[in-house]
């Protein structure tokens, strides 16, 4: 079939990646994807219970990796859809049990039978972005308008673009609060993408059913249609798919009074 | 929070966005140039050395600072000169040719540096402080 690779990553933890990754292979699937993913993040293995996984493990990655187990034997089905799998990371061992090379025969096997291979890449700039990096065909950098985040966000692009193979960027900027940055209280999308300079895949608003999904082990987008996340990472999959699909409008900055102002007020354009 | 008059004037605080937007634009820079401040100044010094050998500048006001555009890391220098390029002439009895007076007179060329400055080659960012 000849599956594309994407690794999902993020330079700073707790922006969202894994739930990020679970929600586009939901929603690649329902697009009737056949889709796996898996966590790269050995011994600190988390999509396997945001997924709702976790009772359905036998073998891991790094069993595969090692020769006991069939790569068929540790994928695990996900029984909501037709086409969704995850292969789970090893939760008892650490990152330095894989090599780059490993993870691009995995994913050379993997490409075979799937449309769409997602992995969920560690956070940091080590041994494990490394591995989730070396089979990936293309790269969607996750980050939040907050400080930090974009800086290790820019930190990560910078890496990704010094690598010798060539990988395409896009970026996906989740919990978006548009209330705050109507306010000006919060970088909005285009003072995020100004920065970071990559293209935009797509923008997730803060929405509280992610955390109640989570907790339940069911993905918000295996049916919550009318959340507007749900709705964000639906377009996202759709983008993921080659469709064209217009960005919703959380990036209100200001009122017209205030733009009127900011147009008037000053001349510099920075 | 700003009067009335100020937002329609444009005077006002930054909000907190613009706040982090600035910071982040800053600490991007020093992020991806691996060029501490001290070695920014000693370069500085270096190239106000080479540049004094071939041209009159005012050396208090060299500006030389790091930018990012896109995803590139731009050096932009900003170096008044104390005369007009072309009132230089080669060689080392070189005399600015509408005064006769010797090359050392620079004072009475000081309004010049707002002339030139838009003209000059290295100028590329126009003279807006960070």
């Amino acid at each position: 079939m000849g599956a594309r690779v994407i690794t999902i990553t993020s330079g700073k933890g707790g922006v969202g990646k894994t739930t990020a990754t679970a929600n586009m292979a939901v929603s690649l699937a329902r697009l009737d994807k056949k889709v796996v993913c898996v966590d790269a993040d050995i011994g600190l293995r988390n999509l396997d219970v945001v997924m709702g996984l976790e009772n359905r493990i036998v073998y891991d990655l790094v069993d595969v990796v090692e020769g006991r187990c069939k790569l068929r034997q540790a994928m695990v089905k996900d029984k909501r859809l037709p086409d969704l799998y995850l292969l789970p990371a090893a939760q008892t061992r650490d990152k330095t049990a894989v090599s780059p090379q490993d993870m691009i025969t995995l994913a050379n096997q993997l490409r075979e039978d799937f449309d769409v291979v997602l992995i969920d890449s560690p956070a940091g700039i080590e041994w494990g972005f490394r591995n989730a990096l070396a089979p990936a065909d293309e790269v969607i950098v996750i980050t939040n308008p907050e400080v930090s985040a974009v800086r290790d966000a820019d930190r990560i692009i910078g890496l990704v673009e010094a690598a010798e193979r060539k990988v395409p960027t896009s970026l996906v900027i989740n919990r978006i609060k548009p209330e705050m940055i109507r306010r000006g209280d919060m970088l909005s999308v285009t003072d995020v993408m100004e920065i970071l300079s990559i293209p935009l895949l797509g923008i997730i608003p803060e929405d509280e059913l992610i955390l109640i999904s989570s907790n339940r082990g069911a993905p918000l987008s295996l049916d919550n249609d009318k959340s507007p996340a749900a709705e964000a990472f639906r377009n996202i999959a759709r983008r993921i798919t080659g469709e064209k699909v217009p960005l919703a409008q959380f990036d209100q900055k200001a009122g017209l009074f205030q733009r009127l102002t900011r147009v008037f007020g000053s001349s510099d354009s920075s | 929070m700003a009067s009335f008059f100020d937002r329609i004037m444009g005077r006002r605080e930054p909000n907190s966005a613009e706040v982090a937007r600035e910071r982040l634009k800053l600490v991007l820079v020093s992020d991806r140039s691996d060029l501490s401040p001290e070695k920014l100044e000693e370069m500085q010094s270096e190239i106000i050395q080479v540049i004094k050998r071939y041209l009159e500048i005012d050396e208090a006001m060299v500006h030389l600072k790091l930018e990012r555009r896109q995803r590139k890391t731009y050096m932009v220098a900003d170096i008044p000169l104390e005369r007009h390029p072309q009132d230089y002439q080669i060689g080392p009895e070189a005399v600015p040719p509408e005064s006769g007076a010797p090359a050392g007179a620079e004072v009475s060329h000081v309004p010049h540096v707002a002339d030139t400055q838009p003209k000059k080659p290295g100028d590329v960012s126009g003279s807006t402080p960070a």
